[in-house]
Parts: structure tokens; C-alpha cells; sequence
């Protein structure tokens, strides 16, 4: 490696226990190297004792106060309708809506065939047959999409 | 935003007004820090560090819980000590490099007869370090000054700058090869 190299990557940290050993190596070989990071280690120094701030007694009180009274709570109640949330309702009742929509498709079946079944329980049994053959793809994927869905709120359940 | 930070805004915007007291003793020690080293001067920072928290209780509701709420804190911290910086009209964004010299800095090794471990030499390195460092321009000052504070990581401080990580490295080690610079010449 280079000086400037070695010396770009003690300038970032000059604290020797914190180098490579093939700069520490380098170092007791290059003297201009050594005394630039003796240099760049008094800057670390002098730059991490500088200033830190307390605050007064009382600060956090008068603030918080203050901050409470500012707080736009319009907002924070619009935050408990953020996506994330939204997003995590939706994903952990999809197989309780699919299955409601479900049972209900089913239940408008029944109804709409109530007059058949009424007369005819053969006829209403035939025309049921024929809905379920004529729709056989989409109830095979609603079917096989409420299954995966019971699938995955299962194994959410059980890593939670 | 770890399950603390969450609890600590939620107990906050739900009305708690022991929390928002919390919230400020828990980052004020850090804001005064950031706005002390940023501004230099002492007697801005309660008012600054205040200023911070009343814009971070305003905006509390619309803050991205995806985010650390540390590094949002202290971004307002920041931004607020820039504005203040503008307001005195002491913000210097511009660079001063003249990668020609820097490239020649690089090349300029210390006296042989320079030990900066003798105790004189350090302290006059110290003073040089002080009175340079306010002449930096601020995007090499502030990479450096904030990245020396114990408890701000590299990630946290480029956060705050809006800067990747890499060059905020890259201002930290051009900020100090102009103090190094700095010192050479008074050497």
C-alpha cells in the first residue's frame, strides 16, 4: 500500500490499537508515515475533548412541557392509519376477509337457488353442479389462495 | 426504531406528557452537544437545543417509524445549528481545497526534529487544532467535530448530514490533512 493510502485510512481513525497490523507494520518502517499519525492522533485527541453539553436543572421539564403542548395529535391519530399499519392489518386478516367473501358468494348461491331447492331439491342439486363445473378454475384458485393464506397466519403465529 | 423508541413517540402522541418529558431528557445531553460543537458558542445552545425539541414535538406525528429516532433528532439538531449558522452569517458550505496543494500536503512530512508527543508541542498543536478548526469550511468541520463525539457513529453523523458514509470519511480525512497543513505551517 501506499503512504497515502495507509495515511487516508488513519485519518479516518488514528488510534493505533484500532489498525491493521499491516499498517502498524508500515508505520515502524515509514517515520513520515508514524509522525502523521501522531499527529492525526493528538487532532482525535483534542477534537473528542472538546465541549459536551449538560442541560440546566429543569430543562426537560419546561421543554417537555412546552413540547407537549405543540404535539399535532390530528397527525398521530393519522399515524395509526399509516401504510405500515394498514399494510400489517391487511396481511393478518386477508384469510378472514377472503373466507367472508367466500361464504358469502356461497350464501347468495344458496339464496338465489332457494325457489329450486324449494320445488325441486334434484334440480337445485344439478344447477349447483353446473355453476360449481362451469367456475371450477376460479373456486380451485380462491380455494387454493384462502389455504395459502391460512398457511401463512399459521407460521406467523408460530415464529411470533 | 427499536421497541424503546417506539413505545417512548407512541406513549408521547397518545397524549403522555411524562413521556415528552422523557423524550427530551433522554436526547438533550447529544442535541446540546451537536449544537455546541456546531455553533461554537455556548450561550446559543439552550435556546437552539430548545428550538430543536419544539420542531421535533411538532413534527412527532409525521416522523417515519422506519427510521432511527436518534439520527432524526439529531438531523433536527443539526439543521437547526445551520440555520442559526446562516442567521450570524457564519456558514461557509463552500470548499476551500485546492486538491493540487492538498496532493502536495500529503508529500510535506513533519521536521525530523518535530515530536509531537513532547508536551509543549502537543499543547501548541492543540491551540493550532482549536483556531484552525473554526476557519474549516463547514462541511469538513462538522464531519469532524461531529464524528469526535462519543456515541455518534459514522452511520448516525452521515445520516444527519444527508451524506453516504464514504464521504463523509472522505470529509473527515480532507479535514484533517488541512489541520495537519495548518499545523505543519505553524510548526
Amino acid at each position: 500500500m501506499r503512504c497515502e493510502d495507509i495515511q487516508k485510512q488513519f485519518g479516518i481513525d488514528a488510534k493505533l490499537s484500532r489498525l491493521s497490523e499491516a499498517i502498524k507494520k508500515h508505520l515502524i518502517e515509514c517515520p513520515t508515515c508514524r509522525q502523521t499519525q501522531v499527529l492525526y492522533n493528538v487532532i482525535d485527541q483534542e477534537l473528542k475533548e472538546q465541549y459536551n453539553w449538560q442541560p440546566p436543572p429543569g430543562f426537560a421539564e419546561r421543554v417537555g412541557n412546552q413540547g407537549y403542548a405543540l404535539l399535532d395529535l390530528e397527525s398521530a391519530e393519522l399515524r395509526w392509519i399509516s401504510w405500515d399499519k394498514v399494510n400489517s392489518a391487511l396481511v393478518t386478516s386477508l384469510p378472514s376477509i377472503l373466507l367472508g367473501i367466500l361464504s358469502a358468494v356461497f350464501f347468495l348461491l344458496f339464496l338465489s337457488n332457494l325457489g329450486i331447492l324449494m320445488t325441486s331439491y334434484e334440480r337445485f342439486v344439478n344447477s349447483f353442479t353446473n355453476f360449481l363445473l362451469a367456475n371450477a378454475i376460479h373456486l380451485a384458485w380462491t380455494t387454493a389462495i384462502v389455504a395459502l393464506c391460512f398457511s401463512v397466519t399459521l407460521m406467523r403465529r408460530i415464529l411470533r | 426504531m427499536d421497541n424503546k423508541e417506539r413505545a417512548l413517540v407512541d406513549r408521547a402522541l397518545s397524549g403522555d406528557q411524562e413521556a415528552c418529558t422523557r423524550l427530551v431528557n433522554d436526547y438533550s445531553r447529544m442535541v446540546g452537544t451537536v449544537i455546541w460543537r456546531a455553533t461554537g458558542d455556548n450561550h446559543v445552545v439552550e435556546d437552539l437545543a430548545q428550538e430543536t425539541f419544539l420542531r421535533v414535538f411538532k413534527a412527532l406525528g409525521y416522523f417515519d417509524s422506519r427510521g432511527k429516532l436518534s439520527t432524526w433528532i439529531y438531523t433536527i439538531a443539526h439543521r437547526v445549528a445551520i440555520d442559526h449558522l446562516r442567521k450570524v452569517g457564519r456558514w461557509r458550505e463552500e470548499s476551500i481545497i485546492d486538491e493540487s496543494k492538498s496532493n502536495m500536503v500529503d508529500r510535506i512530512s513533519a521536521p525530523e526534529s518535530f515530536n509531537p508527543e513532547g508536551v509543549l508541542v502537543r499543547e501548541e498543536i492543540c491551540r493550532v487544532v482549536r483556531e484552525e478548526l473554526e476557519r474549516l469550511p463547514d462541511t469538513y468541520r462538522l464531519a469532524l467535530v461531529y464524528t469526535a463525539i462519543e456515541g455518534l457513529d459514522y452511520p448516525t453523523v452521515a445520516g444527519m448530514l444527508g451524506i453516504p458514509v464514504g464521504t463523509l470519511k472522505t470529509y473527515v480525512f480532507r479535514g484533517k490533512r488541512m489541520l495537519k497543513e495548518k499545523i505543519s505551517d505553524a510548526m
